[in-house]
């Protein structure tokens, strides 16, 4: 790369010194725009770039949204394991509502309270005691609190997937979005040395170098939004036998107390 | 509440995410303005000036006669002068100095004893100083001379002996690197396997389109062994290139000796 980029790059400075005295400006933004004319790359180009931020942007939520999550929850974990009642738990499900566990939990809840209100020997089924005494209420059935417990996990996945799904596609598109650039930009070159009828390297070399840029954005593009998925994925699945787990507990705990 | 009513609360995602889209138009916009203000000379390379001389090394401080190492047949190591070499300085071993004796007056009465004969402690070799040296020796150097001569043996020898003995059939034949190449092939071929050590004596022909032919034992070792492997290495070395033009007779004789030492 260093043996063929020297010689070139020497061949582009020389052609470019031999049109105008040499600038000191920056190269890649130069050759993307230097033109003046807004075709096809450029357009590619300003599509790349939107992507990215978009990408990005999304990246930073996901990120932050986790990480409020994972604190979350290990505070309502605690508290779930601390507390005699699930009233006590319930009464601060609302300050830890960005912990999917919460969403688990209160499908869960309204689901056992759903069912102890319609049954007969139940003195106080809107505050069911998990560790009382005898004469507590019993559940009509445990599986329909597991189904509850189920949909709400659902639920959580998907909210916690919601719009990781735009990085996976700027991944896979961005380089042949920026490859889409680069082929137009190289035709357009090649129609120009036509043009010209010159083969002088002077003609060729900005044109092409111009199209490469849209690879290079491409690229820019994709490589964070690969990395960033692969991660976030990674998290999602954390948290998906998170809840797992918790669901088993939670119905562990029910089948104890009010069977 | 119902379920249903909880996952529906729950399904809102969580907001935020037009702070951390425009947190990252930021970012973009930081990095594209850092790309515009760094100097154009971070993203090239300056084209370096071109290189006028280049040096080629082919010796690489290996052994050649350049620098003193032994090269090809011919050469002959040249008698340079060594330095002499110096002796270890030793310092010389000095004896202790002798007791003062105690004065003491001799008793008028007492007879004369005779003194026990002294025995004269001679300085080690060692305390004697430097040796004296005969000056600049010559011994074999390090550095070579193309002399154009050859050796005399042109005989096989295994590991160490001194290849000696063989002849021609014909005398002044003009081509002793045709010999070293014979010599070389049939050393290629030749068996020092077999333990034993011994003298083989081997006659053959050379004929002019370089084949070998009538190898037999001249003088045998006593050894079958041996006599076998030298056999065989004439036997199967079968060609050599044809005979050097500059050599007029249609065929040579040869005698060649395989020594085997231990």
């Amino acid at each position: 790369m260093r043996t063929l980029g020297g010689p070139l790059l020497a061949l582009l400075v020389q052609a470019q010194g031999a049109v105008a005295p040499e600038e000191s400006g920056p190269s890649l933004v130069r050759l993307a725009f230097g033109s003046g004319r807004i075709g096809i790359t450029q357009g590619v180009l300003l599509v790349l770039a939107l992507a990215s931020v978009l990408s990005l942007g999304i990246v930073f939520h996901k990120l932050w949204t986790f990480r409020r999550a994972a604190r979350q929850t290990a505070q309502f974990l605690d508290v779930f394991r601390r507390s005699n009642k699930f009233s006590e738990v319930q009464a601060v499900c609302s300050s830890l509502s960005a912990s999917p566990l919460v969403g688990l939990f209160q499908a869960g809840y309204a689901e056992l309270t759903a069912q102890l209100r319609h049954a007969p020997a139940t003195p106080d089924a809107a505050t069911p005691n998990p560790r009382g005494p005898a004469g507590r209420p019993t559940l009509k059935s445990l599986p329909a609190v597991d189904r509850a417990l189920l949909r709400a996990s659902a639920v959580e996945v998907n909210k916690l997937e919601h719009r990781v799904a735009f990085l996976a596609t700027t991944a896979s598109i961005a380089p042949f979005i920026g490859l889409f650039g680069t082929v137009w930009g190289i035709i357009s070159a090649f129609e120009g040395i036509g043009q010209t009828g010159s083969t002088n390297l002077g003609v060729v070399a900005p044109g092409i170098a111009e199209a490469l840029v849209a690879t290079a954005a491409g690229l820019f593009t994709a490589i964070p939004a690969v990395y960033f998925y692969n991660g976030l994925s990674q998290r999602v699945k954390l948290f998906a036998s998170e809840m797992d787990d918790f669901a088993m507990e939670f119905l562990n705990i029910a089948e104890r107390n009010f069977t | 509440m119902d379920v249903t009513d909880v996952l529906h609360d729950r399904m809102q995602p969580p907001s935020g995410l037009q702070w951390m889209v425009l947190a990252s138009l930021g970012l973009h916009g930081v990095l594209a303005t850092a790309m515009v203000l760094a100097p154009g000379s971070w993203m090239r390379r300056q084209p370096s000036a071109p290189r006028t001389t280049m040096t080629i090394s082919l010796s690489g401080g290996g052994d050649g006669p350049r620098n003193g190492g032994m090269t090809a047949v011919g050469g002959r190591p040249v008698q340079v002068q060594r330095p002499p070499e110096e002796a270890p300085k030793r310092e010389a071993i000095v004896q202790p100095a002798a007791k003062t004796p105690v004065m003491t007056l001799p008793r008028p009465n007492a007879k004369p004893t005779k003194a026990a004969p002294t025995t004269v402690k001679e300085a080690p070799d060692e305390a004697r100083g430097r040796t004296p040296t005969k000056g600049a020796e010559t011994s074999a150097g390090n550095s070579l001379a193309i002399t154009g001569a050859r050796g005399l043996g042109f005989g096989l020898a295994s590991g160490g002996g001194p290849g000696s003995g063989s002849s021609l059939d014909v005398e002044n034949f003009c081509c002793p690197d045709y010999i070293m190449l014979m010599i070389e092939r049939i050393r290629s071929n030749w068996d020092q396997s077999t333990g034993a050590t011994g003298e083989v004596k081997v006659q053959f022909t050379i004929r002019r389109d370089g084949s070998l032919v009538n190898p037999a034992i001249e003088r045998s070792s006593g050894i079958p062994a041996l006599d076998i492997a030298a056999l065989r290495a004439v036997a199967m070395t079968k060609t050599i290139p044809p005979l050097p033009d500059a050599f007029p007779n249609p065929a040579l004789g040869m005698h060649l000796n395989f020594q085997k030492f231990k």
